[in-house]
Order: structure tokens, then sequence, then C-alpha cells
């Protein structure tokens, strides 16, 4: 919906009339999902095609080889852990479908559009929430779908996109009640690209991260642009993504505030059921939206093997473990590097 | 579609603009009639200060009688004196209401 600029100033005029009694006014801006811009569906269980977990130099969607062991070693960690079900993700997105590879895992969650806006269908279709969860979450060998990073962790759906748009209040408002049904871990696909500034969204992300959370965010898909926000937040893990030959995907944006990096170029994952549990479809996405849930699968088996940990503690170790890629050293499109889960592991339990 | 458009002004406060003058009143009751052939056309975030808090949900209701004042997040925060601490217990949300 187009609003007159002259209408927002004049409205924010009236409003610092108040200046006594008001500290700051916002615009409730829409945001992006940072998902992928083409797609393809196939409807056969295909674990071979999850570079981003094993690559053995496969060729993905015959866009190429790829180079052997360019993934964050999941199958090699499978083997330290298979994940524990008293560690939650919130998925703040779309909703999150009761696909089967994701069966008896997804706690009630809750819509921050529920009581303001009505609700369309659009985005649900879209199954981007879906999609993410399945990167962290999909189950393990059931002849279904993929495999996730982390097969037993608990899912919280937190629906924060309407009409395929988000606004800072929905996302605010999503990510202080994540903190308060006490997810350990916020797993948030979306962003705004703007200077980070005081304000709403920061105080939710404040309040989630003193609450004991981490924060795992997605740094977006135009290299032309700055770390959107939340993921520039210095409290929030940012995410930039790789392809199968450990480059920077051409699309991820990047800069000082970006922790890690993980796979974000053609990966497969789970889509909608469109309201159909047993439907079992599959789907290739892009962007940064797919790389950051890499990451909260893994800090999710770090809590479950040692839930004494802080989420700042959780946080270094996923940095510290990681593969170094490009410049050595901590650089602007890595981070501290590629995400790998084996690593990390093994430095848990052998700290 | 008015009973939508009621149902979002109830969640927020009103600063009615018209679409043909750009212009804006300010602390402005829409009529029923206005009800009807407006709409809400953004969102305003505003974040009360320390001092005053809780004097911008006293003053509008005045000039405003017939909307329900809502701060930003209706629900008890889990963590109260963390969310007092961060201030987001100073968030009331106001929205601008256009008429086409």
């Amino acid at each position: 919906m187009h609003v007159p600029d002259v209408v927002i100033v004049t409205a924010l005029d009236l409003l610092s009339q108040q200046n006594d009694i008001i500290e700051s006014v916002e615009i409730d801006r829409p945001g992006k999902l940072f998902q992928s811009v083409n797609e393809s569906l196939f409807n056969d269980p295909n674990y071979r095609q999850q570079y981003g977990l094993n690559n053995i130099g496969q060729n993905v969607r015959n866009n190429g080889y790829g180079l052997p062991d360019a993934d964050v070693d999941g199958y090699e960690a499978l083997r330290l852990s298979r994940g524990s079900n008293s560690v939650t993700i919130a998925i703040l997105d779309t909703e999150v479908d009761e696909h089967i590879d994701l069966q008896g895992r997804i706690l009630e969650g809750w819509d921050s559009f529920s009581d303001t806006i009505e609700w369309s269908d659009e985005c649900h279709l879209v199954g981007h929430g879906t999609g993410v969860a399945g990167v962290a979450a999909a189950a393990e060998n059931n002849r279904v779908g993929i495999v996730g990073v982390n097969w037993k962790v608990k899912l919280l759906p937190i629906r924060i996109a309407g009409l395929c748009e988000i606004t800072q209040l929905s996302a605010g408002r999503g990510i202080i009640m994540a903190a308060d049904r006490e997810a350990d871990i916020l797993q948030m696909s979306f962003g705004w690209y703007e200077p980070v500034v005081e304000g709403f969204l920061r105080d939710a992300s404040l309040y989630a991260y003193y609450s004991g959370a981490l924060l795992v965010a997605s740094s977006g898909n135009d290299p032309n642009q700055n770390v959107a926000i939340p993921a520039a937040y210095p409290e929030v893990m940012a995410i930039s993504g790789t392809d199968n030959l450990d480059q920077l995907a051409d699309f991820s944006t990047f800069g000082p505030e970006i922790s890690l990096a993980a796979p974000g170029v053609d990966i497969v994952t789970l889509t909608s059921t469109q309201g159909d549990p047993q439907r079992r479809t599959t789907v290739f996405r892009s962007g940064t939206s797919f790389s950051s849930p890499y990451v909260s699968g893994a800090a999710a088996h770090i809590m479950g093997l040692r839930p004494e940990l802080s989420a700042d503690q959780v946080r270094s170790i996923l940095e510290k473990s990681s593969d170094d890629l490009g410049s050595v050293g901590f650089d602007n499109q890595y981070g501290n590097g590629r995400l790998n889960i084996f690593k990390a592991l093994l430095w848990v339990l052998n700290p | 579609m008015k009973q939508k458009q009621i149902q979002i002004l109830a969640t927020c406060l009103i600063i009615l603009c018209s679409t043909e003058t750009l212009l804006c009143q300010d602390w402005t009751q829409p009529s029923n009639d206005e009800l009807t052939r407006g709409f809400v056309s953004s969102y305003l975030i505003v974040k009360e200060r320390v001092e005053s808090k809780g004097k911008l949900q006293k003053l509008l209701p005045q000039r405003l009688p017939l909307t329900e004042v809502r701060p930003l997040y209706s629900f008890p925060f889990r963590d109260a004196n963390l969310a007092q601490k961060i201030g987001l217990d100073r968030y009331t949300i106001l929205c601008t209401f256009q008429m086409s």
C-alpha cells in the first residue's frame, strides 16, 4: 500500500509536537524474506542433492560439479549427535507446515498478525518457513524428503510474515513472543537494509538476547547492500551464503558483521504441504534464508549436548570451529569461516 | 469492509489524513461515514519518554474517546523487569487513517 511521503511527514510532525512525552516515532516499514528467485520441484527423496551437508563433488541441478568437502560436515556430525528434543528453535517466518518430515516436533505456534490483520494464505503456500525449518530439522532416514541438520530439535513456529511481507512491528512482536515462549534459538531469515539504529526491532532483539536466547539471522540477498538488520545487530549472528565450491554466493550480502557463512545456493528442502500432511514435495531454493538454519540446527546440537552453555558460548564455539575461507582469519565475506558442525561438536565433546 | 476497518482502528490510535489535500488532522476521531471511506495507511511505533511514561496513553483517549488504547505487545512480558529496563513497556501503536 502506497503511503504518500507527505502524509508520513505530516503525521510525524504532529507527533513531534508532543516531544515532551514522546521519545521516538518509527514508521512500521515492510521488509523482505531472503528467499530464492527461482525454484524447481521434484518428488523423490534426494539426500545426494544435499551438498551442504555432504559435498562429494556432485553436480547439483546440472549447475556444475561441487568441490568435495565444501560442506558443513553434517554427515560426519551425525555420528556425534542426532540432536535433542530438549532444545527449541523458534522459526520466525511464514507458517511451518505439518510436513511428515517434521512430524511430532512442531509446537503450538503464534501468529503475530492474529490480533490486527486478517490473514492471507498467499504466503502460506509459498512454504518459505517450512523450507527454513526443513534445513534445520528435517527427520532422519524416513524415506521422505530430505535430511536436516538436527533430527530431534523441537520447532516453535512464530508467523511474522503476512501477504508475503513482513513489518518491523510483526517481526519485533514475534521476537518478543519467541523469547517469552523460552525458545533456545531464534531463526530469522528476513530483514531490512537499514543502518543499525535504536528502535523497536532492536529493543525486541535485546530482550530476546538478554533472556538467554541465541539469535541467528540471514545477512541478506543483495551484495550491494550493507548487512541487513536484525543480522547486523551485535547480539545477532549474521550468516552469509556459500555455494558448492565454497565461494560466496553471488547474491549474498556481506560486511564486518558477518559471523559465519553456510551453504545457501541450490539448497534442497521441504516446501508447503498445501494442507495435505502426506504431501512430500521438496524444492530447491537459494538465498541466505537457507544458510542461517544450518547454523541454528548446529547450535541446537551443541545446546543438546551441553545445556549449561550460554548462548554466547555456543556462538563462540561455532565461530572458533568454522573452516576459514577467503582471507586468512576474519573477513567480511565469510566472517569467521564456513560453518563446520563436526568440528564444533568435537570442540564441545573435547573442550 | 467496514467491520474490518473498525477492528483495525480498535488496535491503534488515529491521525486522520486526507488523500486529496494530503493534510493530517491531529487527534481526530473519524465519523462513521469517514470510517467507511478511509483506510489505515500506515502504522507508527511510538516510544514514550521514561519520565512521562503513560501520559500518551492517557492523553490520546481524551481526544479520541471511542478508540481503544493498546500497548504494542498485548501480552504480559515473561520478564517484566527486563522489558522495563530495555524500554519495551513504553511503546504504543499509532496509525494514520487516510481518506480515499
